[in-house]
């Protein structure tokens, strides 16, 4: 009886040893270390989501930001011509120096060139007439709806003495196109 | 009192042997409930951080259509910052009209103007170190973008940096008081800067030997 006591005790004892060993190493072991790595990523995830929805916050900042440059841009851009008219530009000036009193003596076009994709030409424009005239006409020329830039100005008295009101003005003006081909400018329009 | 018993000494020991199988048995059989437990536990442990899992990445998915939409209006930021920088500096020029307005009105009554002359003169840069991250942004963007285009938009923002509006006065006054007075009121006038006498002497011309014949030379403020 004893004997058969002490064999059933020790097929249990070393079953349950088998089955914890079998258990620890097999099963708990690497539920351990699966469940540790998902923490990781779950951590990590965590983060991710985080800095997403940092950087979608800008969204709404951004979408303003590209109304507004959209905005400012179109408004610009209506002021650039897509050709170099300098015939139309010279008609603009005759009128606005007619009716201020201006004579456009002469005109000298230059050679138009490239300015960051869009071209720009180069007009010396004489003009004779009083201060007053001349200085509303630049005001004109420089509040059209046509971009022009003023770059030098040269304005003399017709006499040596400078006592007449009738003076002469050497304007260079340089006009802008922006060509239709290269309507975007941007440099990541390839 | 004696108490007599009538049953084996086999049959007690019996009793006692199958007794101790039942504590061995309801131990093992304890020992399995208690694994089965701790399975049970780890397994409802992992099945809830799955569940996290998925919760969360559901959630990334949702938040990266927001970083993908940031991501593509950054793209298409691009060009348009690109634009209105060239517009930005196409319209930084000072306005000569208005400095023409301005001259007139500084001008005392006994001063007379014989000649003004703008002229935009380009500068060197004086401090080296800026040229050189100048140059360095003038060469990294290209390679970015793929075209000149964002060089030449570099050189033509450093062109309109370093350009001056140089503006040269000349005429005849009646005395030096005239000369300074006209000169304080131009750097009061708001679009002159560098305001600085070039030269003032008799005017040697017949009849206007009382007058003295002026040099001017001033900078237009730069408007941005």
């Amino acid at each position: 009886m004893d004997s058969t006591f002490r064999r059933n005790t020790l097929i249990l004892t070393g079953s349950l040893a088998a089955i914890l060993v079998l258990y620890f190493f097999v099963y708990w072991l690497p539920q351990r270390r699966y469940k540790a790595e998902m923490l990781s990523t779950i951590q990590s995830k965590r983060e991710a989501i985080e800095s997403c929805k940092l950087q979608s916050t800008q969204l709404a900042f951004l979408n303003s930001e590209l109304g507004q440059l959209e905005a400012y841009n179109e408004k610009m851009a209506e002021q650039i011509p897509t050709v170099l008219n300098v015939k139309d530009f010279l008609s603009t000036v005759h009128s606005l120096g007619q009716r201020e009193g201006v004579t456009i003596s002469t005109v000298t076009p230059g050679f138009a060139t490239e300015l960051v994709g869009n071209q720009q030409q180069p007009v010396s424009v004489t003009l004779v007439g009083k201060f007053q005239a001349i200085v509303q006409l630049m005001h004109e020329l420089e509040t059209m709806s046509r971009r022009v830039d003023l770059p030098d100005l040269d304005i003399r008295t017709l006499d040596k003495l400078g006592t007449g009101d009738q003076l002469e003005a050497k304007l260079n003006v340089r006009l802008f196109a922006r060509p239709a081909k290269t309507a975007s400018t941007s440099p990541n329009d390839g | 009192m004696t108490e007599i018993d009538f049953l084996p000494a086999e049959y007690w020991k019996r009793r006692a042997s199958q007794r101790d199988q039942l504590y061995l048995l309801a131990i093992g059989a304890a020992s399995l409930v208690l694994l089965l437990a701790s399975v049970v536990h780890e397994a409802s442990n992992a099945a809830q951080l799955r569940a996290q899992l998925n919760i969360l990445e559901t959630e990334y998915q949702d938040v990266s259509v927001h970083v993908e939409q940031v991501k593509q209006l950054e793209a298409k930021r691009a060009p348009l910052v690109f634009d209105a920088k060239f517009h930005t500096l196409l319209r930084a020029r000072p306005s000569l009209s208005r400095a023409m307005v301005a001259l007139a009105t500084s001008c005392p009554s006994r001063l007379t103007l014989n000649a003004i002359r703008v002229k935009t003169t380009t500068v060197a840069r004086p401090d080296p170190k800026h040229s050189a991250t100048a140059g360095k942004a003038t060469a990294a963007r290209p390679t970015a973008t793929g075209d000149g285009l964002a060089e030449q938009l570099e050189q033509f923002a450093t062109q309109r940096e370093l350009a001056r509006v140089a503006v040269e006065l000349t005429g005849v006054a009646e005395s030096d008081l005239e000369l300074a007075e006209f000169m304080e009121r131009l750097e009061n006038a708001g679009c002159f800067t560098e305001v600085s006498l070039g030269t003032s002497a008799d005017s040697p011309s017949t009849g206007l030997s009382e007058l003295r014949q002026f040099k001017i030379q001033c900078r237009l403020v730069e408007v941005f």
